[in-house]
């Protein structure tokens, strides 16, 4: 290992000697990550980047780039074959063995640090600012968004009798798998003048039919999926355990991008207008 | 080595098993340099060699994309191929069933096992490294593979039958754990578990080809010899004794020596399948059922195969990579169902 | 000399041989005879080294249970009843699994095959042929294993379970032949058989068992009589003998006419 280290940092140094060059201005931006990507393009710099990973959909303007693959099963030479000169990873991207690989190839790899909370949001954009030499606009975008999130709460705090949302990620063969405590979609609906229908467990998990009626949710929430995966209202309704509820009796059933809803990135103060109108038509 | 020299005698396949041996090993170095040349990005084996003619030396980029990325993959790649190839071939060699495969002792499931937990529980109590996971994997496989050796074991032997069926217990128990762990896991550690279960090279690194080496190699080289033993089990256990086989002797070095090549390769690059069962039966069909030749050529187009495939996998969507598990399985599966029905009659 | 004092042997705590005393000298075909269940292929797996038993047995001189596989098979060859070949080999590989423990040996395994009536059938695929022939290829495989009758140290032996059940007769006396020439040339033969014709014309020495028992052991003539055979049997059984040397027999039921 250590022999690998030294080899590493020796290419390491012989390359980013030949591109130091280069990072004073990135030209051949590489983004991982779906909110990462999206907070370059809302910097309104996107042309300079060259590829992105499959969570990076939006703007759509991002499609038309190179795909390296899923950003948690990146492979280095994929990344590093488009010659990028900066590299702007979600926390996330993996795995550890091309995480290393990319670090030591010279390409200056910038981690921007993983959050699933608003309170996040602003630090993302300061630290991808700062890459691409932009921290003035970063800093107008940071206090634009803070500023979003706090209208979005101020107004989430002035509704009386809040609705509880269920947040349904999958309903794999029937079975409903739903956002918990302390997961991003709960996050967005107490955003949103929300409160988490799902309670008593962490993260997403598979409900009993028993406890989606306990917990009664006045609106059901879902990602907005394209494809053959996508389940249709009428599939929501017709399973028995929803089909009692409040949710599909008064027809709430509200669908977003998943990007948009649980990036937490410069679209969720919108994310959290658009969920509170669609919960309380304001 | 000499090759023997034998004028052809009916009935005698070795003279057809050798000249295999040399065609894999051109198809083994077609599949290195097909590796090393090819990849997302555009350095090229004939731009690399050009280059150091003229007296130049590479760039640092060239280098590391030669030296630390394709290079160490495609080692990696060799040894874990020749590793799934003669393990399979081992494994149905002592099963004398053409359909085992190295998940018969247990290795698979007791490797998904180790790396789900490293996966979710190194993810809970917050111990993530990029050596969690591999060594998880080759732990929980031999942890397995010990623990059916022993309950197949009675008064010094060991009943295949009972370790088959003691297999299929414990990758149930495995499954059964394995499926607790999802529940508590994460989203993206479910996606890492999907992944990992697909297989994939992209993690290569000669840190991981060093200690994958050492669990492997030796089990290639010392695996043929055990081609006479194996020939003998054919005809039974019994009467392999009595030609003179050290029939229990055989079966723990088959045994330890999957488990040991096996779990070094699910550690190193996740589930791959179809390698195992695919590769000594396209031989058995060429070249006969001989083990003494069937174990080297196993390990022989083993490499070629994963290495091409991985080959692939780093080609066809690139940038991106698609799992190598899927490429194995898209070119093995039909492979397998056209030997089923052959030998089932349905072709003449 | 294969020498068994005393073996006892039980299957899942069920005994199925009581103390057997069984010899065997080189030089004859020696013939173990008895009703089904009466311990036949249980006392030849149990001198093969296949089965735990009590009591003691040694073939020129080695215990057969504590001795090492490979110098066990430089002394003697089992021919078990149908044994299965897991892969499809060809039939020259299969006598060629014969060599593998006693590498130097000079049988010629096509020699082997020619013997045993097989000459050219060297690369048919052993699962293609008959029950028949696939018992001959096995003899050929025995046969190479031992290679001559007698070797440095001692006789060596042949222990063959029903070795011409699946043999039409005229295969039968070939191959019937073919151990007893092994057993003239210094050889040792124990056979588990069936026929009483065929044990009466090959076998100088028989023995005769009933119920995990042994009830007869010497000269063949001595102890298939009808008494003795009726008894083991459980059925009235007459024997003629032949007119002209008294080499066979036509075993019958008693009572019934000769048709």
């Amino acid at each position: 290992m250590t022999r690998l280290k030294t080899r590493l940092a020796f290419a390491a140094l012989a390359f980013s000697a030949l591109t130091l060059p280069a990072m004073a201005d990135p030209s051949r931006i590489v983004g991982l990550g779906g909110t990462v990507s999206e907070i370059v393009a809302a910097l309104g710099q996107d042309s300079r980047m060259v590829a992105r990973d499959s969570t990076s959909t939006f703007p759509e303007s991002l499609a038309a780039l190179p795909d390296v693959g899923y950003v948690r099963a990146l492979s280095p030479e994929g990344v590093l074959s488009l010659e990028p000169d900066l590299i702007l990873a979600d926390e996330g991207a993996g795995p550890a063995e091309t995480v290393d690989v990319l670090k030591a190839s010279g390409v200056p790899y910038v981690v921007v640090p993983d959050s699933f909370a608003p309170d996040g949001i602003a630090k993302k954009i300061e630290v991808i600012g700062a890459a691409l030499g932009q921290q003035t606009a970063a800093a107008e975008l940071a206090a634009r968004v803070d500023a979003g999130l706090a209208e979005a709460r101020a107004k989430a705090d002035a509704i009386g009798t809040k609705k509880s949302v269920l947040f349904i990620l999958t309903l794999q063969g029937g079975r409903v798998m739903a956002a918990g405590e302390g997961s991003s979609a709960e996050a967005i609906i107490h955003l949103a003048g929300g409160v988490n229908a799902a309670t008593g467990f962490q993260g997403y998990k598979p409900m009993t039919d028993e406890a989606v009626l306990a917990a009664a949710p006045d609106a059901i929430l879902m990602m907005d999926r394209e494809g053959p995966r996508t389940v249709s209202n009428d599939d929501v309704k017709a399973l028995p355990a929803l089909a009692e509820t409040p949710a599909v009796k008064s027809d709430a059933i509200i669908r977003m991008d998943g990007l948009k809803l649980l990036g937490f990135g410069p679209r969720t103060p919108e994310a959290a207008n658009e969920l509170r109108a669609a919960l309380y038509g304001q | 080595m000499v090759a023997e020299i034998s004028l052809p005698v009916a009935g005698d396949r070795n003279a057809r098993a050798l000249r295999a041996s040399w065609l894999l090993v051109g198809l083994v170095l077609i599949a290195c340099v097909a590796a090393l040349d090819l990849g997302a990005s555009s350095v090229s084996l004939h731009d690399v060699i050009a280059t150091l003619l003229r007296g130049e030396t590479l760039s640092a980029r060239d280098r590391l994309i030669l030296l630390e990325i394709r290079l160490p993959r495609l080692v990696l790649g060799l040894m874990i191929g020749a590793a799934l190839g003669v393990s399979g071939a081992l494994m149905q060699g002592l099963f004398r069933n053409p359909l085992a495969d190295p998940g018969i002792v247990g290795v698979g499931a007791g490797a998904g096992l180790g790396a789900v937990l490293a996966i979710v529980l190194g993810g809970i109590i917050g111990f993530v490294s990029p050596w969690s996971v591999p060594i998880a994997a080759f732990a929980g496989g031999w942890v397995s593979v010990l623990l059916l050796y022993r309950i197949a074991t009675r008064s010094g032997r060991t009943s295949v039958a009972t370790l088959l069926l003691a297999g299929v217990a414990l990758a149930a128990l495995a499954g059964a754990v394995t499926g607790v762990l999802i529940f508590v896991a994460d989203d993206q550690q479910l996606r890492d578990l999907t992944f990992w279960s697909m297989g994939s090279l992209a993690g290569a690194s000669w840190a991981k080809a060093m200690l994958a080496a050492p669990f492997i190699l030796p089990v290639l080289l010392l695996a043929p010899r055990l081609g006479r033993g194996l020939n003998a089990l054919a005809l039974g256990e019994a009467a392999a004794r009595h030609i003179g086989h050290p029939v229990e002797k055989i079966k723990t070095r088959a045994i330890l020596g999957v488990a040991a090549a096996t779990g070094a390769a699910t550690a190193a690059a996740g589930g791959i399948g179809f390698i195992g069962i695919v590769v000594p039966h396209l031989l058995r069909l060429s070249t006969g059922p001989d083990h003494t030749r069937l174990l080297p050529n196993a390990a022989l187009l083993g490499a070629a195969l994963l290495v091409g495939a991985d080959t692939l996998a780093r080609l066809l969507v690139a940038p991106a990579e698609l799992p190598i598990g899927i490429i194995t399985a898209v070119l093995g599966a039909p492979v397998f169902l056209w030997i089923l029905l052959r030998q089932s009659g349905w072709e003449a | 000399m294969l020498i068994a004092r005393n073996v006892s042997v039980s299957l899942s705590r069920r005994p199925v041989l009581h103390g057997v005393d069984f010899t065997a000298r080189p030089g004859e075909v020696t013939a173990i005879v008895g009703p089904n269940g009466s311990g036949k292929t249980t006392l030849l797996r149990a001198l093969s080294g296949d089965l735990h038993f009590s009591g003691e047995a040694r073939l020129n001189g080695q215990p057969v249970d504590g001795t090492p596989p490979w110098k066990m098979a430089a002394l003697r060859a089992v021919l078990a009843q149908a044994t299965q070949v897991g892969f499809p080999f060809t039939v020259l590989e299969v006598v060629r699994l014969g060599l593998t423990a006693s590498a130097g040996r000079e049988t010629d395994p096509r020699a082997a095959l020619a013997r045993v009536g097989l000459a050219g059938y060297e690369a048919r695929l052993f699962p293609e042929l008959s029950g028949g022939e696939q018992a001959r290829v096995h003899l050929a495989r025995v046969l190479v294993q031992l290679g001559a009758a007698t070797g440095p140290d001692g006789p060596r032996w042949l222990f063959l379970d029903e070795p011409v059940a699946a043999l039409d007769i005229g295969h039968q006396l070939q191959v019937m032949q073919l151990v007893h020439d092994f057993a003239r040339q210094g050889g040792g033969v124990i056979a588990v058989m069936h026929d009483l014709n065929l044990t009466a014309q090959f076998a100088a020495s028989t023995a005769l068992m009933a119920g995990g028992r042994l009830v007869g052991q010497g000269p063949t003539e001595t102890v298939l009589t009808d008494d003795a055979l009726s008894s083991a049997y459980r059925c009235p059984i007459r024997l003629n003998r032949a007119p002209e040397n008294g080499r066979w027999f036509l075993p019958q039921m008693a009572g019934l006419l000769p048709v």
